[in-house]
């Protein structure tokens, strides 16, 4: 039995975390970091992952209260302003996205659905042109999809705009 | 008399692909920590050029 405090829990505790990942089951990866974070408060990496499990199982309230509250060295600005974009607090969203460098495909992922939530369709068509333009991955049809929709708002908004032109 | 009937416009389908990119942090150095020394570097390198 290991004593409390006795960080030579750690690696296997991380490792089952891991595997709640690529499982994922984040209610026992919650669980896991919950562990953790009760002998070791300072474990930042831990905490992170509590907040992508928490905003994986739709749970943020919760993860912005963490956010909220945190002041270590692990970055979550991108996990705050994803939670603030589902809550609906898209100006705050935008925002918080301004900490980070603009060329990051999350970040301008992010910031195309906070364009059309925000109901600026042009720029939100014109994100979606750079990202199409520049990426290549499993998620092309989805990103086409919401194209099309920026589209589809800037038509019924009066432009004149054709998918053809990007 | 009820109003005619009207078309208007659907709402489009739109998806989350943001929620792709809240993502686990890399866990592997918390998984073995390098140890100190040579071996430990040695064995550090190894796992790197392995992912």
């Amino acid at each position: 039995m290991s004593k409390p405090g006795d960080p030579n829990i750690l690696p296997p505790l991380y490792k089952n975390l891991k595997e709640c990942d690529q499982n994922g089951d984040y209610e026992k990866a919650i669980r896991i970091a919950n562990r953790i974070l009760k002998e070791f408060p300072n474990e930042d990496r831990a905490l992170k992952c509590k907040i992508v499990c928490l905003i994986q199982n739709s749970r943020f309230h919760e993860a912005l209260a963490l956010i909220d509250g945190y002041s270590g060295g692990e970055n979550i600005t991108f996990e705050k302003a994803y939670c603030l974009y589902r809550v609906n607090k898209f100006s705050e969203s935008l925002a918080a996205l301004q900490g980070l460098s603009a060329q990051e495909l999350r970040v301008k992922e992010l910031k195309a659905q906070l364009f059309y939530r925000l109901e600026k369709y042009d720029e939100c068509f014109n994100l979606y042109g750079d990202i199409i333009k520049n990426t290549n991955d499993d998620y092309e049809a989805e990103r086409s999809t919401n194209y099309s929709a920026a589209l589809a708002c800037l038509k019924i908004d009066g432009d004149t705009k054709t998918v053809s032109d990007h | 008399m009820p109003p005619s009937m009207e078309p208007a416009p659907c709402k489009p389908l739109f998806f989350d692909v943001a929620l792709n990119h809240v993502k686990f942090p890399d866990l592997e150095d918390k998984i073995e920590p390098v140890r100190g020394g040579i071996s430990g570097v040695v064995k550090s390198m190894l796992n790197w050029r392995r992912k």
